[in-house]
């Protein structure tokens, strides 16, 4: 509505014709996906299959196992066999929202099987055998809804897998796993061809890496690390999962800022390093290498103009220095001084907070925002 | 693009085809192979059943036999007129057995699902009476679980007959 009368306007003031005016118009019709329609039909579907759930499971125990079967079986030819048939000439949200309940039927109906025949209740195998079943469908979506399906699938295969085979190697791995998921975001085919697939991978591997360093930092509290043989060994088995994420991340990379490069850098050593803290009571250190961390990622999210994540990363700052003084919060004379510090440190921050913002503003509106991204 | 319509027909179709075929595989299994009716007991005794599952052992487990140092070992079924015998014997002895299954694939605890509704009720039978499943074994030496029996009587029965 507002455009249409910014551009009746422009019109008036012979900034541009009919035609153009039109042509806008129609372009942003088309530009956008229909958000509206796609939560209305989302909750519409939801609120059928919950229904639908719920009427079977009040009267499910009352069922024989062929008949709970049988209705399984007719669920799934229906969704699966609708899908193959007219799958192509659905709308794509339609066929997003049915992708996700494939794949949640699948997961359903071999709890369901496993149920009837009394198959034991081994998870791990029923969780490998859906990640067999469904990546393939969950690899034709093309949206964020599947893009975080396929990563769930594959997260939730890995750590019941990792859990079973030895939980130790599973916590050494997921650094490496992490760095590898952010490197196959980067993957010329993956951005080409599953954008959205991309922007999750991507997404959810910063905000492991975020997260991870951030608790890694505790570590200067706690300690823990003992120089003994097997605490090495993991961390050395850690460094070998992690290098060829590393390695592929860095080339990528290395075209960019040299923030960016930073950031990658800092992340690595900055989730190692607390780790071969052998003493506690390191706090201020931990509290300095917190805030060193999330400073670096709001300076990189300024220069590549994201405001967003640099808004969230100052945040994350200014909340670890109200946390500090709960921290470190001694005799009066101390408060005293710490609140006075950190009051200044704080008027600093905001000062360099306005004065980029306002850096930003003017570089947004000279299009410097759609050149870097 | 028509390869790309196929994909997705292909990738829309192999849900339903694995569940079908991991339906129609636990069917066969629990309809052929030799059956055993073996008694078992709750694993831990003061709390026989985890929300929808009796966690149980088979009382064939002895503490002799669970001693995993004889991974050869296994147990030995041997069907006769009044029933079957069970002995713990080596895997190269197994061809004297009409079915043999590892120690260690039957050392529990296992898991009898049962609906939460009648969890409590359930719990209060086990205690009372015998219990037993039927456990079908199966030519490579695998098994699945049949019907849980309360004193003889499939365990629906039996809790309707209380």
């Amino acid at each position: 509505m507002k455009l249409k009368k910014k551009l009746e306007n422009w019109v008036n003031a012979d900034l541009i014709d009919e035609e153009t005016s039109l042509k806008i118009q129609n372009y942003e019709k088309n530009a956008y996906p229909p958000l509206f329609l796609y939560a209305v039909s989302g909750i519409g579907a939801f609120s059928i299959f919950l229904g639908l759930v719920s009427v079977i499971a009040a009267n499910w125990d009352g069922l024989s196992p062929g008949v709970k079967l049988s209705l399984d079986g007719l669920l799934g030819a229906l969704l699966c066999g609708g899908f193959s048939v007219k799958g192509e000439h659905l709308p794509r949200w339609s066929k997003e929202i049915l992708i996700a309940i494939i794949s949640g039927w699948t997961l359903a109906s071999i709890a369901l099987i496993g149920q009837v025949y009394q198959l034991g209740g081994q998870e791990r195998h029923a969780i490998l055998y859906w990640s067999i079943l469904t990546i393939p469908l969950l690899l034709q979506g093309r949206s964020f809804l599947s893009g975080g399906l396929l990563l769930t699938t594959l997260s939730t295969t890995f750590i019941i897998w990792g859990e079973y085979l030895a939980s130790m190697h599973l916590l050494v791995m997921v650094p490496g796993l992490t760095l590898g998921i952010l490197a196959l975001s980067t993957d010329k085919w993956i951005v080409d061809h599953r954008p959205e697939l991309s922007s999750v991978f991507t997404a959810s591997a910063a905000i492991t890496i975020l997260g991870a360093v951030s608790v890694s930092s505790m570590n200067f509290y706690y300690g823990g690390f003992n120089h003994t043989e097997a605490h090495y060994t993991y961390l050395f088995e850690s460094i070998l999962w992690a290098l060829p994420g590393a390695v592929v991340l860095w080339r990528p990379v290395i075209g960019r800022s040299t923030i960016e490069r930073y950031v990658l850098i800092a992340s690595v050593i900055g989730f190692y390093l607390p780790l071969l803290n052998p003493k506690n009571g390191l706090d201020l250190l931990g509290i300095i290498w917190f805030i060193a961390y999330w400073g670096l990622i709001a300076k990189a999210a300024l220069d590549c103009a994201k405001p967003q994540l640099f808004r969230f990363a100052t945040f994350v700052v200014a909340a670890r220095l109200v946390i500090m003084y709960f921290e470190l919060v001694g005799s009066l004379l101390n408060t005293g001084v710490l609140f006075i510090s950190g009051g200044l440190v704080m008027l600093l921050i905001c000062r360099v907070w306005y004065q980029k913002q306002g850096e930003m503003v003017e570089r947004y509106s000279e299009g410097g925002l759609t050149d870097e991204e | 693009m028509k390869s790309r319509i196929n994909i997705l027909k292909v990738t829309a179709l192999l849900p339903l085809i694995g569940i079908m075929l991991m339906m129609g595989r636990s069917h066969l299994r629990a309809k052929s192979g030799d059956v055993y009716r073996i008694q078992i007991s709750g694993y831990d005794p003061r709390d026989l059943i985890h929300g929808h599952y009796l966690s149980y052992r088979f009382n064939i487990i002895t503490s002799t036999s669970s001693d995993g140092h004889h991974s050869q070992r296994g147990y030995c079924f041997t069907k006769h007129a009044k029933g079957h015998d069970v002995t713990l014997v080596d895997k190269n002895q197994s061809k004297n057995c009409d079915a043999w299954l590892s120690q260690r694939k039957l050392k529990g605890p296992h898991k009898y699902l049962i609906p939460e509704a009648q969890a409590l009720e359930l719990e209060r039978v086990l205690r009372q009476r015998e219990s037993s499943v039927d456990l079908i074994i199966h030519a490579n030496q695998t098994y699945t679980v049949g019907e849980l029996y309360l004193d003889g009587l499939p365990w629906r029965e039996a809790l309707l007959s209380e």
